[in-house]
């Protein structure tokens, strides 16, 4: 388990990192969204133990993270731009990496390459920004650790790369229990992969929440009543956390899952009504907007 | 990461990207060690011995103070230091190298030493190859083995320092520009503050007398001075106890600097990758300890520009520089110009230090100038005094050879005299007299002969030293110069042959105008003679040195030096020895083998009665008639022996004499050139050539 307890940081007087603290299960996608400056990175950086936080701490499994290398063998960080060596090749990058990663997966990694199509004997220097983002992945996901951190990896890949990395990632997931966090400033591109999503702003985490138990538990409701009286009802039964009226056509977001919802509106018999899920982006939208945060503006 | 293969595969990751480096190190030594040696034993050729010249070059190109490994030395350490730090300055470095699961110590040491190798496996490689060179050349010995080892560890211990020197400012700063101007200033910054002292001490203070004072500072605040400093004692001086204990400070200062590398590599945070300084603690104490003394030498330099010391050029210098010099440090911390003149309170301490500095030697607020220690805190004295015995050169023996040394080193180390009162009043009438003399700039050694500069050293009972300089009035002084000249403990530091062994001295000739002779003398015979000279020496008078002139010369030679010295008159017991062994020094004068005399007055004044004008012209006159010869050269002192001891002999400077001397029956002849002595110019020679 990650653990972050009271994490601060600042650089140069200005707040990156205020008072966080997460704690990641093991076997689960964590996902920190937010926007450029978020802290996301620095939040990921001090995970790493690249960083040291100003006050509280970071523990992986129960231990010290900085400056601990029990601690980072634990895990293999991709940054948002890697670094490969001057005139390195992947070949030559695989070595590198094999030399501080006892499980690093050689063999794996010449699959992956030959999957992704990309050649070992090229200079990295060469390759495209997008392919340059396989290859950490790649390296990554051979470097067989218990957890991986990625920084903005899906940014700059083709739709297609993108859901191959993700399905390479779901599936060490599936067949070891890899932990994998991931920071990116698009909710979109984690709704289908993460299981827990915090939402940064300003240094801090807004909302932190298990993805199923939000989706689970919010709906979206369209529907339109004969009787004016009945919507009333509807909004005495049921936590409404928001709703829009556009001619006679309600729409309205409500706590608690589809089969309550369901009984309400069975219950008055509306002219038409539908139980929708929300989009991670949507959910997002109203439970900030219920702490007071006008999300829009927060969030791509 | 924790077994030894692993540290190893960190430094085999570490070299791989650090080939360019170990390529430049292998063509750099090629180029300047092993092809310059092959070149030098190319145009050397043959050699006949130990002491062959030839010889003696090559043990000292494989020795220290080699300019061109020292060269390579110091360029190394600096880019090898940055290239293999360097990835501390960048995010995208520090977030690879960081996150790895490898301890930083362990990463510090797997660069550190690779750096070291860098240096070290060319070097080696190098050495081999001059040596199998030296071989096939038959120039290898076990001296030259032995050089070639000392020097290579020497070498690689200030390598070293000065590599750890880069490395910690490297630690300091964010920026690969910052970082080399960092290294630059932790470089050449011990010079630069000794420049500074010794250029505000001369300037402003007119005892002050640079002796080495410094030297010791320099030293210690720059690896460079202190490499250089060393390298050069160490192949004057060979290898002694104090070198060695120097270089075991060295050692023990580099695995301090080590260790203090290593403190702040753990503590540089990550995220300073770019910054220009890393530590805020330490920003401001770099920054004053950077404005402050380029303050300081702006003011001096434009003082010094202004051509009369003005005043007001120094304190628009320290203003000037004050802020240029605050400006473009802020403005580097920042990356920021507007915020140049930021933090104004270090600004105003800056001015408020810089200002305390130059009125206290603007206005001498701590009395340097007069300061004279009490004569109770004194063990002894050494005196050094222009003008007096100038034919004397000095000489330093070091290792097994002789190098010769300034008068005033010489004199300072090897004098002592105990019994200095009359040193101690020439000091008083030297600090009276500091007004008069502010003219006379402090490198200058003869101006008039009225006055001469006196050097002087306290050696004090606490073991401390000091240096003064003044310059003194004659007439005042002679007296006390008189019994100084006459004290045996200022002979034995003015007159080198007090410290000459006997078993030193290879050859002894003596010569005047009419004849020389090389004695062969035995070992008895030559320490018969230095005994003899020795006590004659002893007993000189300053009077005889000032009124009479010496019949001869005496030469004693060693295998690589020679020292001359004057036979007086009152050395009776010398000139009896000479004459015993076949050179008669008095019986044949000067006087009875003149043939002519020309006596010159440049000055003359002549009147032209008919146009009433006045003009200047040569008035000469020539001497044939032993009458007149002999008057004339009982009061004749010749040119070199007055410019030897100028502040003792007064002259008729303005008249020219040229005494011509017949040397044979063949009719070869030698001219000299002497001065009247003042006040000597005989009356019927006054009115030949003109003076009133």
């Amino acid at each position: 388990m990650i653990e972050a307890v009271n994490i601060s940081k600042s650089f140069d007087n200005i707040k990156a990192v205020d008072q966080v603290s997460i704690k990641i299960q093991e076997g689960n996608v964590f996902g920190f969204v937010g926007t450029n400056g978020a802290g996301k990175s620095t939040l990921l950086r001090i995970l790493s133990g690249i960083i040291r936080p100003d006050s509280g701490e970071a523990r992986i499994d129960g231990m010290e993270i900085f400056e601990n290398v029990n601690a980072k063998e634990l895990f293999f960080y991709i940054s948002d731009d890697q670094y490969f060596f001057n005139n390195a090749t992947p070949k030559e990058m695989k070595k590198f990496y094999g030399s501080f990663y006892s499980k690093f997966d050689n063999e794996r990694f010449d699959i992956l390459m030959e999957k992704f199509e990309l050649a070992q004997n090229r200079k990295i220097s060469t390759f495209s920004k997008g392919m340059k983002k396989q290859l950490s992945v790649i390296i990554g996901i051979c470097a067989n650790t218990k957890y991986l951190f990625c920084d903005e990896t899906f940014d700059g890949l083709d739709p297609v790369i993108r859901q191959a990395v993700k399905s390479i990632i779901a599936k060490e997931i599936a067949d070891r229990k890899m932990t994998t966090v991931i920071a990116s400033h698009n909710l979109r591109e984690l709704e289908d992969i993460c299981d827990h999503v915090g939402l940064l702003h300003k240094g801090g985490i807004l909302v932190s929440k298990d993805l199923y138990d939000m989706k689970l538990n919010i709906h979206k409701v369209q529907c339109v009543f004969q009787d004016e009286d009945d919507i009333n009802k509807v909004f005495d039964k049921l936590d409404i956390i928001k709703q829009e009226k556009r001619g006679s056509l309600y729409t309205i977001t409500s706590r608690g899952n589809r089969d309550e919802i369901s009984r309400v509106f069975d219950g008055l018999s509306p002219v038409f009504y539908e139980v929708l899920p929300l989009s991670l982006e949507e959910i997002f939208i109203s439970e900030t907007e219920v702490v007071g945060y006008d999300i829009k503006k927060l969030i791509s | 990461m924790t077994s030894k293969s692993s540290f190893l595969k960190l430094q085999k990751e570490d070299i791989k990207r650090r080939i360019w480096s170990i390529s430049l190190s292998m063509l750099a030594f090629f180029l300047l060690y092993t092809l310059v040696c092959a070149m030098r034993v190319s145009n050397y050729g043959k050699i006949s011995g130990s002491n062959d010249w030839n010889y003696r070059q090559l043990v000292n190109f494989m020795g220290p103070n080699n300019e061109y490994l020292m060269m390579i030395t110091i360029v190394a350490s600096v880019v090898i230091g940055l290239s293999g730090f360097f990835y501390l300055h960048s995010r995208r470095k520090v977030d690879l190298f960081h996150s790895i699961p490898v301890r930083r110590e362990r990463m510090f040491a797997a660069v550190y030493i690779n750096g070291l190798l860098i240096y070290l496996v060319p070097y080696l490689i190098n050495m081999l190859l001059c040596m199998v060179i030296l071989s096939i050349n038959n120039y290898m010995t076990v001296e030259v083995f032995v050089t070639a080892l000392f020097t290579f560890g020497v070498n690689v211990i200030y390598y070293c320092l000065m590599y750890t020197v880069t490395i910690i400012a490297l630690m300091l700063t964010g920026n690969i520009v910052v970082s080399f101007l960092g290294s630059m200033v932790f470089f050449i910054y011990g010079l630069f503050v000794t420049w500074l002292i010794e250029t505000y001490f001369t300037s402003f203070f007119r005892s002050y007398y640079e002796f080495a004072v410094f030297d010791k500072l320099y030293a210690t605040l720059s690896p460079i001075g202190s490499y250089v400093k060393t390298s050069s004692l160490l192949r004057d001086g060979g290898v002694n106890l104090n070198q060695l204990f120097s270089i075991l400070i060295v050692v023990a200062l580099t695995l301090a600097l080590i260790a203090f590398a290593v403190f702040l590599y753990k503590k540089r945070p990550s995220e300073s990758a770019g910054n220009a300084m890393v530590f805020e603690i330490s920003k401001p104490i770099i920054k004053l300890a950077l404005v402050i003394p380029i303050s300081l030498a702006g003011g001096i330099m434009f003082m010094s520009i202004s051509n009369n010391d003005s005043k007001g050029w120094l304190i628009f210098g320290l203003i000037f520089s004050l802020l240029i010099s605050y400006g473009i440090v802020e403005t580097i911390y920042n990356f920021d110009i507007r915020k140049a003149f930021s933090g104004k309170y270090y600004l105003l301490a800056s001015a408020l230090t810089v200002a305390v500095i130059a009125s206290i030697f603007q206005f001498d607020l701590f009395k340097y100038d007069s300061y004279i220690p009490k004569k109770k805190n004194i063990e002894t004295m050494s005196v050094v005094i222009y003008g007096l015995d100038n034919q004397i050169t000095y000489y330093n023996y070091y290792g097994n050879t002789n190098r010769y040394i300034s008068p005033q080193e010489y004199q300072l180390n090897n004098m002592k005299i105990k019994d200095f009162d009359s040193a101690y009043s020439i000091v008083e009438m030297g600090i009276e007299y500091l007004d008069e003399s502010k003219d006379i700039p402090p490198w200058l050694t003869e101006w008039n002969e009225k006055e001469y500069r006196y050097i002087v050293r306290y050696n004090l009972k606490n073991g401390k030293e000091v240096h003064k300089q003044y310059v003194v009035p004659i007439d005042v002084s002679y007296d006390h110069l008189q019994e100084v000249f006459e004290d045996l403990d200022f002979k034995k530091g003015h007159y080198p042959i007090y410290n000459w062994e006997v078993s030193s001295i290879q050859m002894v000739s003596s010569y005047n105008d009419f004849g020389e002779k090389s004695f062969s003398l035995s070992l008895e015979d030559k320490s018969k003679l230095l005994g003899i000279f020795k006590e004659e020496l002893s007993a000189l008078k300053m009077e005889e040195v000032s009124k009479t002139q010496p019949v001869a010369k005496l030469q004693f030679q060693t295998r690589d030096i020679s020292e001359t010295y004057y036979v007086y008159p009152s050395y009776t017991r010398t000139i009896n020895f000479l004459k015993e062994h076949g050179f008669d020094a008095v019986s044949v004068s000067e006087k009875d083998n003149i043939e002519k005399i020309v006596i010159q007055n440049p000055n003359a004044l002549y009147k032209d009665d008919k146009d009433k004008v006045e003009s200047l012209q040569i008035g000469e006159k020539e001497y044939t008639s032993p009458e007149s010869i002999g008057e004339i050269y009982s009061s004749l002192v010749s040119d070199e022996y007055y410019h030897n001891n100028r502040i003792l002999i007064d002259v008729e400077s303005s008249i020219n004499v040229t005494v011509t001397f017949k040397l044979d029956d063949y009719g070869n002849h030698i001219n000299k050139w002497y001065y009247f002595r003042k006040g000597e110019i005989p009356d019927f020679v006054k009115k030949d050539i003109g003076i009133q």
